[in-house]
């Protein structure tokens, strides 16, 4: 699973860090979901899409051939 | 290729210790011991030192008021820091136990086994420290004191899932490694008995009994589940 996460913290002007503290996870976690190493949970998901304002499938992308 | 490398390094490997014991290679570890114990000493004294230079960086970098991208850059650098401290104290504690057991075991001379007890009072304080770093770098977690009830259940339950999911990761490798570095631990241990002829029988099976109650415990962990 991709996700916009790195493109959508530059909009916003927001670090890992304060991302991180927005979402109440850890900065690693949001580290690990932005090279793609761990796929979140649907709440750390819809807590992140809100951040942005934005519905979840904009944020995270799931191709075809994953579902 | 990284097959082939481990094939290769293991097949080195193998070949020197079954030609080391054809031509009947003994070591007798108890007329070495005072040297095993003062190179565990040397060692000791290095990982500490680094250990502290590694505490003081810590808290420097904790210290720095930061912005922007370079607020993540210093969060991976006290990250990677806390782990090498965690590495580095809990590694000159094992040492300082096995040359405190060795110098106890063969008769080496008194200022040694002091050394070595010296050695693992300061490891365990410094090993202490790592809770306290843990507080004071992340006050807004809410983090669990070493000396509360629980503590590794507590510390788990107050890590996130990407955390969890790191830790899940490491363990199951160390696990991994555990049950092989055992087993292997257990062949060598007879290999030294026959070629030496000094029974570790008793370390045999202690090595056996810690691979069954490993392998036990993470059965049942899962089993139910």
């Amino acid at each position: 699973m991709k996700s916009r996460l790195k493109e959508l913290r530059a909009r916003e002007g927001l670090n890992q860090t304060q991302l991180a503290k927005l979402a109440k996870v850890s900065r690693q976690t949001i580290s690990l979901i932005e090279r793609e190493e761990f796929i979140p949970s649907l709440l750390i998901a819809v807590r992140i899409s809100r951040i942005f304002s934005e519905p979840v499938e904009n944020v995270f992308l799931i191709e075809e051939d994953e579902l | 290729m990284k097959t082939l490398i481990r094939l290769l390094f293991s097949a080195v490997i193998g070949f020197v210790v079954v030609t080391l014991l054809l031509n009947g290679f003994t070591f007798d570890f108890t007329k070495h011991g005072t040297t095993i114990v003062v190179g565990m000493l040397v060692l000791i004294i290095i990982l500490l030192v680094v250990s502290l230079v590694k505490y003081r960086q810590i808290i420097n970098l904790n210290r720095r008021e930061v912005y922007g991208d370079d607020e993540d850059e210093v969060d991976v650098l006290i990250y990677k820091k806390f782990t090498d401290y965690s590495f580095f104290v809990q590694a000159s504690l094992t040492f300082s136990l096995l040359a405190l057991c060795i110098s106890a075991t063969i008769n080496t001379t008194l200022i040694l086994t002091v050394m070595a007890m010296v050695g693992m009072i300061i490891s365990y304080l410094l090993s202490m420290l790592i809770s306290h770093l843990i507080q004071l770098i992340y006050p807004e977690r809410g983090l669990p004191k070493l000396s509360e009830a629980n503590y590794a259940e507590k510390l788990l339950e107050a890590s996130d899932e990407g955390e969890r999911h790191v830790m899940l990761i490491g363990f199951y490798k160390s696990y991994n490694l555990l049950t092989i570095s055992l087993f292997i631990a257990i062949l060598l241990s007879t290999v030294y008995s026959i070629t030496s002829g000094q029974s570790q029988l008793f370390s045999i099976m202690v090595m056996g009994a810690v691979l069954l109650l490993v392998h036990g415990k993470y059965c049942a962990s899962i089993r139910n589940k």
